[in-house]
């Protein structure tokens, strides 16, 4: 399974980074739940959650959408942002 | 879509919600609307589903149906068979009754299911995903909308605002997720290798 390399950015502190390798077909969901169980972010609370953007397109990834189908590329940046709901 | 791709897109949407029953989700596929009007000539198994076009959802989430009033289950139906299925959404409408008292369901109306969570998709949505999505509104965990949404319901809006401060009525529900094949792999993704974290300086 082909690996990529990107930087995924602090929600709070963009110069927070963590770099990572991980396979194409990683969808934004997993990587989330990875940067939880990493220490990199707290869990999301019940009426938040988190996206992920390609700082050089701005595209925001659906939950399970796959790096490969974003068309992210190796070395990209993601911002990891953390968005509350309405009703 | 060609009628080959379609009739795989509709067999991929069955077995997708196929590995998905459980005690809170279950459903029954049909060829026709009158087929499901009637209960006749449910489709059973996947190799017979490049036929299954309309779908009867039964989803076990506990939701308002009225101010201080809760329903256990909320049955709905779902029609693929649309202009650009997949591109476009599938037809929504609420089958049982009563109707959940919500922003996003109305009576006679398709559930409000968002162009943001559909369309933007550009078809890389399935139907699981639209049942993981209705149980999550039924439970007023849908994320996205932004706080000035008031839909079809402001007064349920406002009760839900006031009585659960915008939380899910069960925050500890588990919801129906689609299976892990559809995300392309049978195995879960390799490991998350971490190269470097960069942490911000800290002042002395």
């Amino acid at each position: 399974m082909p690996k990529i390399r990107i930087n995924l950015l602090h929600p709070t502190n963009p110069s927070e980074i963590l770099t990572v390798a991980v396979p194409q077909e990683a969808t934004a969901s997993w990587l989330v739940q990875e940067m939880v169980k990493a220490g990199f972010i707290p869990r999301a609370n019940s009426v938040g959650q988190y996206k992920l953007q390609d700082t050089r397109t701005e595209v925001q990834l659906n939950d399970n959408q796959t790096l490969a189908s974003a068309h992210i590329q190796d070395g990209a940046n993601l911002r990891v942002n953390h968005a509350t709901s309405g009703a | 879509m060609k009628p080959r791709e379609l009739a795989e897109r509709r067999q991929f949407d069955f077995r997708v919600v196929n590995d998905m029953r459980s005690p809170i989700f279950d459903f029954q596929a049909f060829r026709t609307t009158a087929d499901l009007q009637y209960d006749r000539g449910r489709i059973r198994r996947v190799e017979d589903a490049t036929a299954a076009s309309k779908y009867k959802m039964t989803l076990r989430v506990p939701t308002l149906i009225g101010p201080g009033k809760m329903a256990e289950e909320t049955i709905f139906g779902v029609d693929l068979d649309v202009a650009d299925y997949p591109l476009a959404e599938p037809a929504t409408w609420v089958i049982s009754n009563p109707i959940p008292w919500s922003p996003h369901f109305a009576e006679g109306r398709p559930i409000c299911i968002g162009s943001e969570f559909w369309l933007a998709r550009k078809g890389h949505v399935t139907l699981g995903d639209l049942v993981e999505h209705v149980a999550r509104m039924l439970n007023w965990d849908e994320k996205g909308r932004g706080s000035g949404y008031r839909g079809w319901n402001g007064e349920a809006i406002d009760y839900h605002k006031k009585h659960y401060r915008g939380r899910p009525l069960n925050p500890q529900l588990v919801y129906p997720t689609p299976p892990p094949w559809i995300y392309g792999a049978t195995e879960a993704p390799a490991s998350f290798e971490i190269i470097v974290h960069q942490r911000p300086k800290m002042e002395p």
